[in-house]
């Protein structure tokens, strides 16, 4: 059996399942903890949070008795393998580097995203966990969902041709969701990104280091084009396509109606080759993205192999977001990868929504407006 | 009411021969050449038709069983004095042919000239200021602003099914002045006001730097509207429209064999809300009620205008606005793909336009000697 701890216990690690509707298209479980319960070649071993009320909370949904409020002990006693990492991006950076540096024997970290406040940080903590030897994956979910993987999966059998161009939108703040829009058009792309151009929502929204709106168009090493729109999506709000030299995945509604289109002959009467759509055909066999992380980083232990979504993968994002900032200051021009100056940051807006963990914010506001509707 | 006189300046392939190349089922409507489209209209009389090129001439002559063929456009002006007239050479001698129009004193009342509207800036600024002066309507043939299917998404668009405009994304790959003129301008005709700004990238010929070429802009509008046009390579996705507003979206597909609108809707029982308003529905696209082709609805369109005041469809400045955010795509490239503000200082700018750049014959006789060898 394969020993995984969490530290974090709020939404994301927790309860985040409890949000979905009966018929949204997602495949649950989704949240870690429940992740980590429906695969059965992993025990958990250890749950840790600084707030009592997570922990209880924790305790008394999953009937686990080991929580700790110090994840140091955690990892101390429990010596797990695979460690999620479900706090919000503030503390995150120094957990990573504690669990990189320590000696506790972890071989994985599932991380919450965005990886990091800052590039110097990105740097140190991927160098620090390859230096440990952790494989460390940055939970972009989408880069282990089955229809993304299955759209990776028939790019590389060919059904497409080459990747040209990538296309995405959702209303997101960059660094926040961003995470998630970014690479999930850059897991298409094959090669780093050479440049940046784009535009925030407002000159005061990137006055600081706060998380910010915006659009940005970025060119490959490879000649690959990306286009993604974290604002004023309209009905383009979580589509992407993916267009190759011979056809095309679009992937609507977040990938609840995909779409395999390739140019082929026309019929009599038309003038040559024109583009069909094809049905496309899901995977046969349909598990939950946050299990396949598991899976995934359980085969990269054994192979040495990286995960799908690295810390280089996800530090890009950052950088890419970074990149639009910085091009929206200087009237939206080309911005040049990598980035010289390390120490630039955003504040995700997780950090900047409150202080508080996001599951502590959503009960208080519940138990508020149930007063607030026992006073009317 | 007399019939409206129309003569034809520039015999090839578009003004004459173009139909023969479509298939049955193309999805294009016909007639698509000026000739056929003059022909096909009652209220229409073909009075003139002229050409340098006495292959083209006689070519013509043939196919139309038609007489009054003239070697000098001037000549066929004075003589036949038609209302409306055709400009169908190709981009070279154009200026020089609509400033003679609009200054000569020929009665001339609208102009229906081929894409692009000039090689340079000056020469388009001279056009619509000479065409003006002149009372002159005149029209830019980039089709797509006068055929049913993407005026009626204008329509829908005016009518609010999705809410308001805030971004359209154009594809097809092409020189970015030739086919592009039809890219820029069906981009354009979405949007209701000039671009002030682009950033872009291009696939340049340095060493014929004024060469028509292939690029990506990033287009900026007053207020959130943006533009992203792209005329790179775009697999299945050619020839494609996004229009996307606060509501919904409608996507033209495979230059409108296929449109799309998605509206929004509210969340069904079970179903999860993307955002504030539901979620999306795709409707189906409602076909016109009456079709003609966008070449007669063009020509209905200069007549009204002419008589009107109005500007057409696609207006000289509309075709303007194209080749300059063309050429501002190219000047993004040269500054290190930094923004370029419009309109453009340097009004000397220009580009020669793929059919100029790809042979100084007449396509049609072009095409004519490629498939006898002779090319």
């Amino acid at each position: 059996m394969t020993r995984a701890a969490v530290i974090g216990l709020g939404r994301i690690a927790s309860t985040w399942d409890e949000e979905r509707s009966k018929y949204d298209g997602w495949h649950l479980p989704h949240a870690h903890i429940g992740c980590m319960a429906a695969v059965p070649e992993l025990e958990i071993v250890g749950l840790s949070d600084t707030w009592a009320e997570q922990r209880q909370a924790a305790r008394a949904k999953w009937g686990i008795d080991d929580l700790y409020e110090d994840y140091r002990e955690m990892l101390t006693k429990t010596r797990p393998q695979i460690v999620s990492i479900c706090t919000s991006m503030k503390p995150r950076t120094e957990i990573l580097l504690e669990i990189a540096n320590g000696d506790y024997g972890v071989q994985a970290i599932w991380a919450e995203k965005p990886l990091t406040y800052s590039l110097e940080q990105a740097d140190e903590v991927i160098a620090a966990c390859r230096k440990a030897g952790i494989h460390l994956a940055v939970n972009c979910t989408h880069r282990w969902r089955d229809s993304f993987t299955q759209t990776r999966e028939m790019i590389d059998d060919g059904l497409i041709g080459d990747v040209i161009h990538v296309q995405g939108g959702l209303n997101c703040n960059l660094s926040h969701n961003g995470s998630h829009l970014i690479t999930r058009l850059t897991m298409f792309t094959d090669a780093p990104v050479a440049w940046v151009a784009g535009e925030a929502e407002s000159d005061e929204a990137v006055a600081g280091e706060d998380d910010f709106a915006g659009t940005g168009y970025f060119v490959c090493h490879n000649g690959v084009r990306g286009m993604f729109r974290g604002m004023r999506t309209g009905g383009l709000e979580l589509s992407y396509d993916i267009t190759g030299t011979d056809g095309m995945i679009r992937l609507m509604d977040d990938s609840r109606s995909p779409e395999l289109w390739r140019i082929e002959e026309g019929m009599p009467g038309q003038r040559g080759p024109g583009p069909v759509c094809h049905f496309f055909r899901p995977s046969h066999s349909p598990r939950a993205a946050g299990v396949n992380v598991l899976y995934d980083l359980m085969n990269c232990i054994e192979t040495g192999e990286d995960s799908r979504c690295t810390g280089e993968d996800a530090r890009e994002a950052l950088e890419i977001a970074l990149a639009v900032r910085e091009s929206h200051r200087k009237g939206g021009g080309r911005v040049d990868l990598p980035l010289e100056d390390r120490s630039l940051g955003i504040v995700s807006r997780e950090v900047l929504v409150s202080e508080l963990p996001r599951a502590i914010l959503r009960r208080q506001e519940a138990e508020a407006a149930a007063q607030a509707g026992e006073a009317s | 009411m007399a019939n409206v006189k129309a003569a034809v300046i520039g015999l090839g392939r578009i003004a004459s021969t173009i139909d023969e190349e479509l298939g049955d089922f193309d999805g294009v409507e016909f007639p698509y050449g000026h000739i056929p489209c003059y022909m096909s209209m009652p209220e229409v009389d073909v009075v003139g038709m002229s050409d340098t090129w006495v292959e083209q001439r006689e070519a013509a002559g043939a196919k139309w069983g038609f007489d009054a063929l003239y070697a000098d456009y001037r000549q066929m002006l004075e003589k036949t004095r038609p209302d409306i007239v055709s400009v169908c050479t190709s981009a070279k001698p154009r200026a020089d042919i609509l400033l003679e129009i609009a200054n000569g004193d020929y009665g001339v009342r609208a102009i229906w000239a081929e894409k692009p509207i000039t090689l340079s800036l000056a020469e388009a600024d001279a056009v619509v200021d000479a065409c003006k002066r002149a009372n002159i309507a005149l029209g830019i043939n980039c089709t797509r602003r006068w055929r049913d299917d993407y005026v009626q998404v204008k329509a829908l668009l005016d009518e609010g099914v999705i809410g308001d405009v805030v971004s359209v994304d154009s594809r097809a790959r092409c020189g970015l002045s030739h086919n592009g003129s039809h890219l820029i301008t069906t981009l354009t005709m979405y949007v209701p006001e000039r671009a002030v700004s682009v950033v872009g990238e291009a696939e340049l010929d340095e060493a014929n730097p004024d060469n028509d070429f292939p690029g990506v802009g990033l287009i900026r509008f007053p207020g959130d509207v943006r533009g992203y046009v792209r005329a790179y390579d775009n697999g299945p996705n050619e020839s494609s429209h996004d229009i996307v507003g606060t509501d919904g979206m409608i996507r033209i597909i495979n230059d409108a064999r296929s449109i799309q609108i998605w509206t929004s809707h509210p969340a069904l029982d079970g179903h999860q809300q993307l955002r504030e308003r539901g979620t999306f529905v795709r409707r189906h696209f409602p076909p016109p009620v009456r079709r003609h082709s966008g070449g007669v609805n063009a020509v209905r369109d200069l007549i009204r205008c002419s008589e009107s005041g109005d500007d057409p469809r696609c207006s000289g400045e509309d075709a303007r606005e194209a080749l300059e955010i063309a050429i501002a795509i190219r000047e993004s490239e040269r500054s290190g793909n930094q923004p370029v503000e419009l309109p453009l200082a340097d009004r000397s700018l220009r580009i020669i336009s793929g059919e100029v750049v790809r042979s100084e014959l007449p396509r049609a006789i072009l095409r004519q000697r490629e498939e006898a060898g002779l090319a």
